[in-house]
């Protein structure tokens, strides 16, 4: 007789369906747990960080706009009207807001017979009279165009608007130096681009006679403000030195063509206008 | 030796699932404080760099209407600044032609004129008359030193003849040193 050997089996786990759901319900709680963080992690701390990021980044920029419209606001504040109307009138001396031809034409009549020399011709074309931008003009005499450096050098170009009035004058060589440097120092910015002088008058006297053309400066009043943030931007000390140069003019109660240029006074009425005077 | 677990199947996984629901357990409750901790103090700086804000936004208010108040003042001194760099400029680059003729006319002889002077372009063309060879040797050597350096360069004399008195008649021409370079 054979004699089978006893299997014994593992003792396997009985696998009650209750037992099952008793574990399964005791991982509820953790799981949840872990779900709700993860949500509130996803749906509010994610969220809120991402704004967080945003508003620090705007309040530095904010700040910087703070402390720059507080120190400009604060600058404005400290400037004296009355200063600046006496130095927006120089400046308007230097570099008037329209072509001013009649005002730089009147002050080389001036120096002119302040220096001794005789005037045979000033031309110009002024153009459009009531111009106050440079773009507006299509005419030779206010080309916004680059021209060499005052004096005619080569180098740098200046593109402020001019006035060109060729000049033609008779003197002697003293009354030429004369003229030179009143022209020079005039309050108007001007500068000479071309000279040419013929000297002998007949006899051998010292007589000459001399053409130049001469650049007057103009610019026209700006369209619009900077920026409210830009900051104020005050004359350095040569600039102020250039300013106080230029004597103070009230031109506020002066009869003007456009743009602040002063007229002389003349007796005006004719009963005959073709009559010559 | 091997260790002889004596403790049956069933009681051994009943006890790591429990140590793993408990591990669990810890770890979500940890999770939830650590969220609820962080989500309060984000929402607690939210609400202050939020109202930090609004405070810079009012500031900014504040500045811009203080700038338009003064408006007037900002024409002013925003139209006077133009005009005076701008002027500046054109003076610095111009040259002072009245000096220019003080200086050079220490470099011309006694015996010696000019009858044509041009400047044009920053070139200067002049023709004239020496009463005789020294004094046009003279004049160049005057042009050429370092005095007439500092007022012109590129000397060149076009022409030179001389009549039966001795005088020369010459035509030069050099050009202006700008301003700046001198």
């Amino acid at each position: 007789m054979f004699s089978l050997p006893a299997i014994s089996l593992p003792a396997f786990p009985k696998i009650g369906s209750g037992e099952e759901t008793s574990k399964i319900l005791k991982l509820v709680t953790p799981v949840v747990a872990l779900g709700i963080s993860l949500i509130v992690l996803v749906l509010v701390v994610w969220p809120t960080i991402n704004k967080v990021i945003s508003i620090t980044v705007s309040n530095g920029l904010l700040t910087e706009r703070v402390r720059s419209l507080q120190s400009k606001a604060g600058s404005l504040k400290t400037l004296d009207k009355n200063q600046l109307d006496r130095q927006l009138s120089r400046s308007e001396q230097l570099l008037p807001s329209d072509k001013g031809v009649f005002s730089i034409v009147q002050q080389l009549e001036r120096e002119a017979s302040g220096s001794g020399v005789i005037l045979n011709k000033i031309d110009v074309a002024p153009g459009s009279i009531g111009e106050t931008t440079a773009a507006q003009s299509g005419t030779a005499a206010s080309a916004p165009t680059p021209v060499p450096a005052a004096g005619g050098l080569s180098g740098d170009t200046i593109n402020t608007p001019l006035v060109q009035l060729k000049v033609s004058f008779t003197g002697d060589y003293r009354g030429f130096l004369s003229f030179m440097q009143a022209v020079i120092s005039l309050p108007r910015v001007v500068s000479i681009q071309d000279l040419s002088i013929v000297a002998g008058g007949t006899g051998g006297s010292s007589v000459i006679h001399v053409q130049m053309t001469l650049n007057a400066y103009w610019k026209p009043l700006p369209s619009e403000l900077p920026p409210v943030e830009a900051p104020i931007e005050k004359l350095t000390d040569a600039e102020q030195a250039i300013l106080d140069k230029v004597k103070f003019e009230d031109i506020t109660n002066a009869p003007v063509i456009s743009g602040g240029t002063v007229v002389p006074s003349q007796p005006t009425g004719r009963s005959d206008i073709f009559a010559p005077f | 030796m091997a260790d002889i677990n004596l403790l049956p199947e069933e009681e051994r996984s009943a006890e790591s699932f429990e140590n793993l629901r408990r591990k669990l357990l810890i770890g979500s409750v940890g999770a939830l404080v650590v969220t609820g901790v962080l989500t309060l103090l984000l929402l607690v700086y939210y609400t202050f760099i939020s109202s930090k804000k609004a405070g810079l936004i009012t500031k900014v208010e504040a500045s811009t209407q203080t700038i338009e108040s003064l408006k007037a003042n900002e024409e002013l001194i925003v139209v006077t600044k133009g005009k005076v760099t701008e002027a500046a400029k054109i003076i610095d680059s111009r040259t002072d032609l009245a000096n220019f003729f003080s200086q050079f006319s220490k470099l011309v002889p006694q015996n010696m004129y000019f009858s044509d002077f041009k400047i044009s372009n920053g070139k200067l063309t002049a023709s004239g008359k020496a009463g005789n060879s020294g004094a046009m040797a003279s004049f160049i050597s005057g042009v050429v030193s370092s005095t007439g350096q500092g007022l012109v360069s590129n000397v060149n004399v076009d022409s030179l003849s001389s009549d039966e008195a001795g005088a020369y008649d010459f035509v030069v021409n050099m050009k202006l040193i700008p301003k700046g370079q001198s």
